[in-house]
């Protein structure tokens, strides 16, 4: 309030204060204040302004040290992202090899042979005119989806999954039947991408 | 005029100053906060030795609180009673209160063993896992047994008394 008193006043008195500037500032403090429109009084808010900036900047980056001191360690992301990436293209792969049409029988083989590599390529490759054959025989469409599945290793380029799907079977004539199937899948990563290099289905021991 | 002149040089001083505090703070803040927080992290097969310790705690207490014979139903329940917590004790008791019924009325045993179990998150105090077990039922007198393959997703949470499940989902 008595800022804008002062301010008000101004003005009124803007002829004079060059002169009477220098012994009003030492005697009358008060008057210093008014005077925030001249040179003298900008200039020592630029001062206050800029102790302000300094005094807020060393303490933001006082905070920033310290959540850079605590953030987790880039090794441990890294870590983090490869479990991602053998997870996730392991659960494709996984559905990828429960899935298969009859109308596209061969286009569905050699996708099942695209995510493979090792034995199970091998294997897949020595009975891929097997398969296509039966496929198109039952005039079945099998599609998979993925419920659940989590890595119980991971280690350089080997990694094994555990995975839940439900696998669904059209045959030519019959109702479709769903069926929840348990797999454990061997992780093979050959040139950067993640590949099955084997796939069980976790039967009941009879 | 002196003084005048040597304020200006402090305020030029201070200006260099304040630029150079404020990229400071600003280039550490872009490190900063482009980096994820811990908390942030799943440590699944990050923190392979807190991995491996979460795993082997659910495969024990899989292995022990979802089998029992006519004459353990007692200590079946007590390690129940030891190693679950909150929604999980319900969870249990509306899977297993009928069967461990039945084991005393009808002599029912049940053994279940855990085939896998895969770690999928585990972040501070928590952790969830999948787990596929083997599950053997026989009532006594029958000499079939009926066999059965389980999918259980757990969750479990870490305590002063070690980890705890404290949710059990069929699969």
């Amino acid at each position: 309030m008595t800022n804008h008193v002062d301010v008000s006043d101004e003005p009124e008195t803007a002829d004079e204060p060059e002169t009477a500037h220098e012994p009003d500032s030492s005697d009358e403090p008060d008057d210093a204040d008014a005077g925030g429109g001249t040179d003298r009084g900008r200039r020592s808010w630029i001062t206050v302004g800029l102790a302000v900036v300094i005094v807020l900047a060393v303490a933001a980056a006082v905070w920033f040290a310290i959540r850079l001191a605590t953030a987790a360690s880039g090794a441990d992301h890294e870590a983090a992202e490869e479990r991602d990436a053998a997870l996730a293209a392991g659960g494709r792969a996984v559905v990828t090899l429960n899935t298969l049409d009859h109308r596209t029988a061969e286009d569905g083989i050699a996708r099942w042979q695209a995510a493979s590599t090792g034995m199970l390529r091998e294997q897949l490759a020595a009975s891929k005119e097997d398969l296509i054959a039966a496929v198109r025989k039952a005039k079945s469409r099998t599609t998979a989806h993925l419920v659940a599945a989590a890595l119980t290793e991971l280690g350089k380029g080997e990694a094994r999954l555990m995975a839940v799907l439900d696998i669904k079977v059209r045959p030519a004539e019959e109702e479709p039947t769903t069926k929840r199937a348990r797999y454990i899948a061997d992780l093979v990563k050959v040139g950067g991408e993640w590949r099955l290099g084997g796939l069980s289905s976790v039967a009941v021991e009879k | 005029m002196a003084e005048s002149a040597r304020s200006s040089r402090t305020r030029v001083a201070l200006a260099v100053v304040a630029v150079l505090v404020v990229a400071a703070a600003v280039a550490l803040g872009i490190a900063a906060e482009s980096k994820p927080r811990p908390g942030e992290i799943n440590y699944a097969h990050v923190d392979q030795p807190r991995t491996t310790a979460v795993a082997d705690q659910a495969q024990r207490i899989t292995d022990k609180v979802f089998s029992f014979t006519p004459d353990t139903v007692a200590a079946t329940k007590r390690t129940a009673q030891q190693t679950l917590r909150g929604d999980a004790v319900a969870q249990y008791e509306k899977l297993y209160g009928p069967l461990l019924s039945q084991a005393r009325n009808d002599g029912l045993s049940m053994d279940t063993s855990v085939a896998s179990v895969g770690v999928q998150q585990l972040r501070d105090d928590h952790a969830t896992v999948l787990v596929f077990a083997n599950q053997r039922g026989q009532k006594k007198g029958s000499d079939q047994p009926s066999l059965g393959g389980a999918r259980v997703k757990l969750e479990l949470l870490h305590t002063d008394d070690g980890w705890k499940i404290i949710g059990i989902t069929v699969l």
